[in-house]
């Protein structure tokens, strides 16, 4: 399992940072929703502290939605993922290195970019760390979620929208958890119940989500 | 060997949706005349054969049909997801086609339910959407609902998105119990008492009969126009195999 997951780790990574500033654009996009929301309520400290919150969900889920059409679906239309499921390797594995490497690109890219988001929504250093954690949960279950919704519309007619449709509502679970510790935080309150929940709902879905996703991506590429 | 496939493929296609052709033969008239009767019968309970109640007064009348609707939303709903499993594993062909069948209509019902419901909140709670758990959850099954029903039609193959259809459906019902709970985790943490619903008492008989009757009605009606939607997918995959043989033919 691991010969397999570090080469295609190594490969999603180095094919998605030789197309230049693409990876730099989830974090862009991620910077300037988070403005636009604030600039949209009128830039006001009492209203945009308190809904800081949402936006931040709001905003890292299409950001991170962004970047899985890119990722899964040219491998699938240059016949990358035909040679996979042509070849002994573990597919589950495949999907695990795709998984981890849309989170590299997304989450761990998303996390950095809240030392710039948080003072724009007003949100004080000292509650950096819940936020942190309750985002870490967050953008990993996006990248798990993301991973399955993706295999689950390969060769389908309009990949990019179909996907954000089908995960939104999937995600729904955890963003109001998320939401809830951030807000918690940001209200002086105890977050740790919320975060630990958090962590309830991602962790089965690590090794589910990659089986089912692997599932999906055997039936989609092996019929076609 | 492809003689072989060939022929497992149409045996598949025909023996079995055959015999289910001449099930639904008597099935959807019966339930069709079941459907027509009980929703005679239970419009007229509902509107003239009940009281009103001493809180609601009319509005209460909208229960009858809103309350049905809701239960046939999470029951198409799971009903999909247990087909889809029962195709997915066995590769039965009926059971592959209800989902796709059933999808139109669980939406419809699910959006006959939030419809009323907003009708129903307005007089009753002076509002016509809350972000009350209740309502949220049955806004996210109507958005399962087209979700599943954009991905089924989102492949050329048809077969694709049923199969994709099937995965999405089984991932979708693990989701619902957990959707259920964290929103109302969050409504009750999030903002108390914004709707005080009325607490419910014990549903008086004269009362609970035509609901009852409306949500046999409700059933019924789901039977056969579920029976009527099937009858349609498995003459249309009949008519593509048709069309693949003569194709065959002139090569």
């Amino acid at each position: 399992m691991r010969h397999v997951l570090i080469p295609h780790l190594a490969r999603s990574l180095r094919l998605h940072l030789r197309r230049g500033p693409e990876a730099l654009v989830t974090v862009f996009f991620f910077v300037m929703i988070a403005a636009l929301f604030a600039l949209s309520l009128g830039g006001g400290q009492d209203i945009v502290a308190r809904a800081a919150p949402g936006i931040i969900w709001t905003a890292a889920a299409l950001a991170a939605l962004l970047a899985l059409e890119s990722l899964y679906h040219r491998d699938y239309d240059d016949g990358t993922f035909d040679l996979v499921l042509m070849s002994p390797v573990s597919v589950f594995a495949v999907v695990a290195a795709k998984m981890l490497c849309h989170w590299l690109l997304t989450g761990l890219l998303l996390l950095a970019a809240l030392l710039v988001v948080a003072p724009m929504l007003f949100i004080p250093f000292a509650q950096l760390g819940v936020l942190i954690l309750s985002l870490f949960c967050g953008t990993l279950y996006l990248s798990l979620l993301g991973g399955f919704g993706a295999c689950l519309t390969l060769g389908s007619r309009k990949p990019g929208i179909l996907l954000v449709l089908l995960i939104l509502p999937l995600f729904l679970p955890m963003l109001l958890l998320g939401v809830l510790a951030v807000g918690a935080s940001l209200a002086g309150m105890a977050a740790k119940a919320y975060v630990l929940l958090q962590f309830a709902l991602l962790l089965p879905a690590l090794p589910l989500a990659p089986y089912a996703a692997s599932v999906c991506l055997t039936m989609n590429v092996r019929s076609s | 060997m492809p003689d072989d496939e060939c022929e497992v493929v149409l045996i598949k296609t025909f023996a079995n949706p055959t015999r289910f052709l001449a099930l639904i033969r008597w099935v959807m008239p019966t339930a069709s005349v079941l459907a027509v009767a009980l929703l005679a019968a239970g419009l007229w309970l509902a509107f003239f054969g009940s009281p009103t109640d001493y809180q609601q007064g009319q509005t209460v009348r909208i229960m009858y049909i809103h309350v049905p609707a809701a239960w046939m939303a999470l029951f198409v709903y799971t009903s999909m997801a247990a087909a889809a499993f029962v195709g997915l594993v066995w590769k039965h062909v009926v059971a592959e086609l209800y989902a796709r069948a059933a999808a139109p209509l669980g939406a419809g019902f699910t959006l006959i339910c939030l419809v009323t419901g907003a009708l129903w909140g307005q007089p009753m709670w002076g509002t016509w959407w809350a972000w009350d758990a209740r309502m949220t959850s049955v806004l996210v099954l109507f958005f399962l609902y087209l979700g599943y029903i954009a991905l089924s039609d989102a492949f050329d193959d048809p077969q694709k998105g049923i199969n994709a259809g099937a995965v999405l459906l089984i991932v979708g019902v693990i989701n619902v119990p957990i959707i259920k709970f964290s929103v109302d985790w969050w409504n009750t943490l999030h903002q108390p008492a914004s709707v005080t619903r009325m607490a419910m008492p014990a549903v008086d008989l004269s009362m609970l009969w035509p609901l009852v009757v409306m949500a046999a009605a409700f059933k019924a009606l789901f039977v056969a126009l579920a029976c009527l939607r099937l009858r349609t997918e498995i003459q249309r995959r009949r008519l593509a195999v048709r069309q693949m043989q003569q194709a065959e033919h002139a090569a």
